[in-house]
């Protein structure tokens, strides 16, 4: 299969790039197609479209046929898109070692290589910049800043982490990033009675389903975290069951139209915006900077946003564009 | 002299450059029992689909009743009064004994077009009478007929062709796989269709079966006619070796 | 009423099987944890359940005439994100709203078109249109998330959507029952139904009775496609929010329900009700093993389990119910 698919993009590719002389960039992702039509690729890909309309690129982003995360056909992605003659490949980097000698030979035949979303921190890879922040900070992040605000700062505190997709590396990451977070501060405020618990709680309606359900069986619940947007599903259970805004303090991800409104309403309290357009942008800019001026590739730590009710406004007009 | 039910003049058929049916004429007479026999490939198949209207042939008429007619398709058939039986593709087994006898006519009470409410009463009640008729000991219409025996469900589509007075029966191979015992039914019945005056016209391989209820025998090699004659006027043996010698 | 009546009523009517696996469900989780079926949970779960049940039920009766199709979650999707952003473009909400299930009642003919002109199962050719017309969703959606135009849909949020104060219902529910009234009229009361049920139980047969088989397909293919968009146009309403990625696996969460629920893969056996069980005892189990305090990575485990139980104790319960002559 990942034979097939990369024979396929090969040849798809070098069919198309014989035909015109524009460079080509590549981005090799680790979301399966499902996955891809997501709130967060999206705007990745939509950040790439601009850039490569602005600087009159052939852009492609690569999802995987098979699911989230399999490295293997990835990594088959990526050299197919070397034997295309890429002139620059994005590719995201989350194993010590399987990319190490492929971003090698990619290297070797003068094409640049760039990691975003996430990457290989540790051992010697060779990539020359890094666009993103890691999914697993934005998540410890956001409940550092959900504990300056919102969170219940005496008295126990019991967290639902709802996790959208287990098994997926975007679900997985984030929520280890919050419940690091959690680890940490509880054995740092010992007087306190902190436990959380980690629960499979799907997207839109099941959200609704299980996590009203968790917290009906458990009412000592305060706070629910996720690592998506569902947040607003729980949100109308807990309206329609009579709680007030705050009984529950919600955080999560990404931001949407629906996201948006419950920041308003008072019902959702922050969402992180780890600016996927800018993971699209940015890596097609250092690409063409490269190639037209020799200039060389710099890490963009392109931040994770905490949002809250009152940056709302201004943020409504770039939602609906899906750039944020 | 009885009338004519169905005549047919001419018949020809092609499937692609193979002729299944070459120049087939033949008058059937009203409450004739008509055994079709020959060997595989002869015609007869192709012969009972065009009358029940799954296919349609490429020259030749077909009158119904004295009237020429033109079977377009199942429903066509059905209109005249034409049932045909196939093997194994009489009955749906999973729906009921009432279900099954009604499909396709199935009597309403509400109706908006041509979507009605079922008269499950009514038929609940017809379908028990129905199949006394055939002497079949079943305690009611809803009884599935994937739980009755072979036998058993040959008796509820005859007994279908019975209850809506079909005038023209055709069945293919009616007595396969079937016990004695009841193929022995089967064959009774076929006579109480003739006693109402239904036509019968069934293909078959088994002329033992089809040798004792039948009142004419037509022949068919090649997609030709080659032998029509009276049950009085021959024998297995003769039949047999005008199959064999063709 | 003897026992051995009953036991044989019972067995051969598959949907009084999963009745009582719900009831029994229903029954253990409560003993777990009696929050399980208190006002706010029970709540949630006529919420949510009736949108699957609607997809479902259309899957089952699709099923019972012979075919399947696998782009239900697909419209599901692009129902509510077609009538969102149109309205957003400026077409009147209401008009939006039929446009949408128009649109549906295009794609089930469409569906239908394929399957029986071309001849190809309809599993594959719902198979190609579930990534067709999940791709138009994200195509329509693509650099305009569409916000939920909340004047313009205050009427049909009235209708379709909003709590029923005082009660646990919401509106969808009472559309609910009355289309699942509507289903059980056409499936099991009516000429069409028998007609869906020889279709799918032997196509050759209903054919040689004059049934237009083709007609019955195109039909249920239409409805199907329908309650699937209009599923998730409830849904749209609702949650105030349009996705393009919501749906995807519905396809073969209808078949799990219609399966459990007592319909066969081959065609000529199942109920309306039956699905609508099968529907609820998903949602139901899904939120009784989250109160049970069970993982609910098992989540799955428990389906795939409960699906296998289902389709085996079904088929075993109608050969020994058969078995069983007075």
């Amino acid at each position: 299969m990942r034979i097939v698919s990369s024979l396929l993009i090969a040849a798809f590719l070098t069919v198309s790039t014989a035909a015109v002389a524009k460079p080509l960039y590549m981005f090799i992702t680790h979301a399966s197609v499902g996955a891809a039509s997501s709130v967060f690729w999206q705007a990745v890909k939509n950040g790439m479209e601009d850039a490569c309309e602005l600087y009159d690129a052939d852009c492609q982003m690569v999802y995987l046929q098979s699911e989230d995360g399999n490295i293997g056909e990835e990594i088959a992605n990526f050299n197919a898109a070397i034997a295309a003659g890429a002139d620059g490949i994005a590719t995201t980097i989350y194993d010590e070692t399987t990319w190490d000698d492929p971003v090698k030979d990619a290297l070797a035949q003068g094409i640049n290589v760039i990691s975003f979303n996430i990457d290989d921190a540790n051992s010697p890879n060779e990539r020359q910049a890094y666009i993103g922040q890691s999914l697993r900070t934005a998540g410890y992040n956001l409940m550092v800043d959900l504990n300056k605000r919102f969170l219940p700062q005496e008295g126990p505190m019991h967290i639902l982490i709802g996790v959208n997709a287990p098994g997926q590396v975007w679900s997985e990451m984030r929520t280890s990033g919050e419940e690091d977070w959690i680890k940490e501060f509880a054995a740092a405020n010992p007087d306190r009675d902190i436990t959380y618990e980690k629960l499979d709680v799907g997207y839109a309606e099941d959200v609704m389903n299980r996590a009203s359900a968790y917290i009906l069986a458990n009412p000592q619940t305060n706070v629910y975290v996720s690592s998506g947007l569902w947040g607003p599903d729980l949100a109308i259970a807990l309206e329609e069951n009579g709680y007030n805004k705050g009984d529950v303090i919600i955080g999560g991800f990404d931001v949407v139209p629906s996201v948006v409104e419950c920041l308003k309403e008072g019902w959702c309290h922050a969402t992180v915006d780890q600016q996927p357009y800018l993971q699209g942008y940015l890596p097609v800019v250092q690409f063409f900077l490269r190639d037209k001026y020799g200039l060389g590739n710099w890490s963009v730590d392109t931040g994770a946003l905490m949002l809250h009710a009152e940056d709302m406004a201004a943020l409504e007009e770039y939602s609906k564009m899906g750039v944020r | 002299m009885s009338e004519s039910i169905i005549k047919c003049e001419g018949l020809n058929k092609w499937y692609g450059s193979i002729q299944a049916l070459k120049d087939v004429s033949i008058d059937i007479k009203k409450g004739e029992s008509v055994g079709l026999v020959g060997d595989n490939g002869a015609g007869k198949s192709t012969f009972i689909k065009i009358l029940s209207g799954v296919h349609q042939a490429d020259s030749g008429n077909i009158y119904f009743d004295g009237n020429l007619v033109k079977i377009n398709d199942a429903k066509d058939s059905m209109k005249l009064g034409i049932e045909t039986i196939y093997q194994d593709s009489a009955l749906a087994p999973t729906l009921s004994i009432a279900r099954n006898l009604f499909v396709g006519r199935e009597p309403l009470t509400l109706k908006l077009g041509s979507l009605g409410l079922l008269d499950r009463e009514k038929m609940a009640k017809e379908s028990l009478e129905a199949i006394k008729r055939v002497e079949l000991d079943l305690r009611s219409g809803d009884e599935l007929v994937e739980n009755l025996s072979g036998g058993e469900r040959q008796g509820v589509v005859i007994a279908r062709a019975l209850y809506f007075r079909t005038k023209v029966l055709i069945m293919d191979e009616p007595t396969n796989h079937l016990s004695v015992k009841e193929t022995e039914k089967v064959l009774r019945w076929i006579e109480k269709l003739k006693a109402e005056g239904t036509t019968c016209i069934f293909i078959t391989h088994n002329l033992h079966h089809v040798y004792p209820v039948s009142d004419r025998l037509v022949v068919f090699a090649r997609g030709e006619k080659i032998a029509d004659v009276q049950k009085k006027d021959t024998s297995i043996e003769e039949l047999t070796k005008m199959i064999v010698h063709d | 009423m003897n026992i051995r009546k009953y036991f044989k009523y019972i067995a051969s009517r598959p949907e009084f099987a999963a009745l009582t696996i719900f009831i029994a469900i229903a029954i253990t989780f409560y003993i777990i944890n009696e929050n399980f079926l208190n006002f706010r949970n029970l709540r949630v779960l006529l919420t949510i359940s009736p949108e699957i049940a609607l997809i479902a039920m259309g899957a089952t009766i699709l099923m019972v005439s012979g075919e399947f199709d696998l782009s239900v979650g697909s419209v599901f999707a692009l129902s509510g994100v077609v009538m969102v952003v149109l309205t957003n473009e400026g077409i009147n909400a209401h008009l939006a709203f039929t446009i949408a299930l128009l649109m549906c009642l295009a794609i089930g003919y469409i569906n239908a078109i394929i399957t029986i002109k071309f001849g190809i199962p309809s599993f594959i050719a719902t198979l190609g249109t579930m990534f067709m017309v999940r791709s138009v969703a994200i195509v329509i959606v693509k650099a305009d998330f569409p916000t939920f135009p909340m004047e313009e849909m205050y009427y049909l949020r009235a209708i379709f959507a909003n709590p029923i104060p005082g009660t646990i219902f919401r509106m969808s529910f009472i559309w609910f029952v009355l289309i699942t009234l509507l289903l059980i009229f056409y499936l099991h009361r009516s000429n069409y139904g028998n007609w869906c049920y020889s279709t799918g139980a032997n196509q050759a047969a209903a054919k040689a009775m004059g049934v237009n088989t083709d007609n019955v397909k195109i039909r249920n293919f239409i409805l199907c496609a329908f309650l699937a968009g209009l599923a998730g146009i409830f849904m749209v309403l609702r949650t105030r929010a349009a996705f393009p990625s919501v749906g995807v696996g519905y396809e073969l969460q209808a078949i799990a329900a219609s399966v459990i629920g007592g319909a066969s893969l081959f065609g000529g056996i199942g109920t309306v009700f039956g699905a609508l069980v099968g529907a609820f005892l998903l949602k139901f189990l899904d939120n009784g093993l989250v109160m049970a305090r069970l993982d609910v990575n098992w989540f799955r485990f428990a389906v795939g389990t409960l699906l296998i139980f289902a389709v085996v104790a079904n088929t075993n319960l109608r050969r020994i119910a058969n078995k069983m002559r007075e």
